[in-house]
């Protein structure tokens, strides 16, 4: 489970509506979030690949588990480049793949969370 | 107490504008550096601030040091969120000039500690400030305050080409009052004038006390006519409301009033211009007491 049920129900403090706003603002925020990591890919720029995880990074912070969120840190910091052992992107694009697929699942038990 | 939030990231403002209003804060948000100066330069710019460090155009390093180099000696507590870890990235910050340092994703019960303690740094600062600006009897501006406002409007009328005028009031007799009820009714009487010009005076009028007896008064957008016509409502309120002293006694006191308009081309400056108010107050003195003299 990639969600962290206890830390939403800390921020949310257990409100339902509360919850169900949060949610889908996260919902409505995430496509663009992923397409900024997706352009910056496309366009080989180490930096903006960085930002644009480091923004999804952000918001993801408040609804998954510390281990989910320390996959994003290392995605960011293998994605700079500024850290060794200095990875290729093709390799770094198949991390991004494979936590593209976790998000799927985040969206999928969230929305079941909040009751959207 | 407000606390301007300043973070790119919609789905965090969120959880931290509903966390702060829970425990009682007002949230003000800004989606980046620009906003959040925008935010600061308000008169009433909220002094606790939680400032993400990563954000597009100015960062939230630059951001501090951008807050921290204000010329006003206004004072903002900071505590920067991050995603960055380690000590390294809390020197950054706080070399940048935060006060404080949390990680993300933070822990709310560590957020609301340290808000907390934040907001007991604002309280006290702004608790000194009113004691290093506010006359300790009156409660009106010291001396020091309100010849720092006096400066402010001078040159903000010399901006604007704005009119000001200026009032200078003297209790008459006053050592008269002190030798007779003793200083304990003195010091009633001083508060009881003061409580009378805040009546009288418009909420953008400025009081201080100059001296032992002795108060001014800024007139923003006000000519020397209308000055007078505030002169006279105090004069006369202060002459028909006497201090009543606890055991049925009373004090009559009357006041003498020097009034001055700001000439740019005349008065060279804060001194000169006070001169002539001054100036004004003696004539008004010297003639009688219990009026109201205009300068030339």
């Amino acid at each position: 489970m990639i969600i962290d049920h206890h830390r939403v129900n800390e921020i949310t403090r257990n409100n339902s509506k509360l919850l169900k706003s949060i949610s889908q603002l996260f919902l409505n925020e995430l496509p663009d979030m992923i397409k900024a990591v997706d352009t910056a890919y496309q366009q080989n720029d180490r930096q903006s690949i960085a930002k644009a995880i480091h923004r999804l990074k952000s918001a993801l912070g408040n609804f998954v588990n510390s281990e989910y969120y320390k996959e994003f840190s290392q995605l960011e910091a293998s994605a700079s480049g500024m850290t060794a052992p200095v990875i290729h992107l093709n390799e770094w694009l198949s991390q991004w793949e494979k936590a593209k697929l976790d998000l799927e699942t985040l969206v999928v038990d969230l929305k079941e969370m909040a009751g959207i | 107490m407000d606390v301007l939030i300043v973070d790119d990231d919609a789905v965090t403002r969120f959880a931290l504008c509903s966390a702060l209003e829970e425990w009682g804060f007002i949230p003000v948000v800004a989606e980046n550096a620009d906003q959040a100066l925008e935010k600061l330069a308000t008169e009433t710019t909220p002094h606790l601030l939680i400032i993400d460090w990563s954000m597009p155009g100015m960062s939230g390093p630059d951001l501090c040091k951008h807050i921290r180099e204000r010329e006003d000696g206004q004072f903002f507590y900071i505590l920067m969120l991050t995603g960055k870890e380690g000590n390294e990235a809390i020197i950054e910050a706080m070399e940048a000039g935060a006060d404080d340092f949390l990680s993300k994703p933070f822990d709310h019960r560590v957020l609301k500690v340290r808000i907390a303690a934040g907001s007991r740094i604002v309280r006290l600062e702004q608790t000194l400030n009113q004691l290093a600006s506010r006359d300790a009897l009156t409660q009106c501006w010291n001396r020091r305050m309100i010849d720092e406002l006096f400066a402010n409007s001078i040159a903000e009328s010399t901006r604007k080409h704005s009119i000001f005028s200026l009032m200078v009031i003297d209790i008459d007799h006053f050592k008269a009052v002190n030798d007779t009820y003793g200083h304990a009714a003195g010091d009633n009487a001083l508060k009881h004038v003061v409580n009378i010009l805040n009546i009288n005076l418009r909420e953008y009028d400025q009081v201080g006390r100059y001296g032992g007896e002795e108060f001014v008064v800024l007139l923003p957008a006000t000519d020397q006519n209308e000055a007078w016509g505030v002169a006279e409502r105090i004069r006369s309120a202060i002459q028909f409301q006497p201090t009543i002293l606890g055991d049925d006694r009373k004090i009559d006191l009357t006041v003498s009033i020097g009034i001055a308009e700001f000439d740019r081309n005349r008065d060279a400056n804060q001194s000169a211009f006070f001169e002539r108010a001054d100036k004004a107050l003696y004539t008004a003195k010297q003639t009688g007491r219990n009026r109201i003299v205009s300068s030339d």
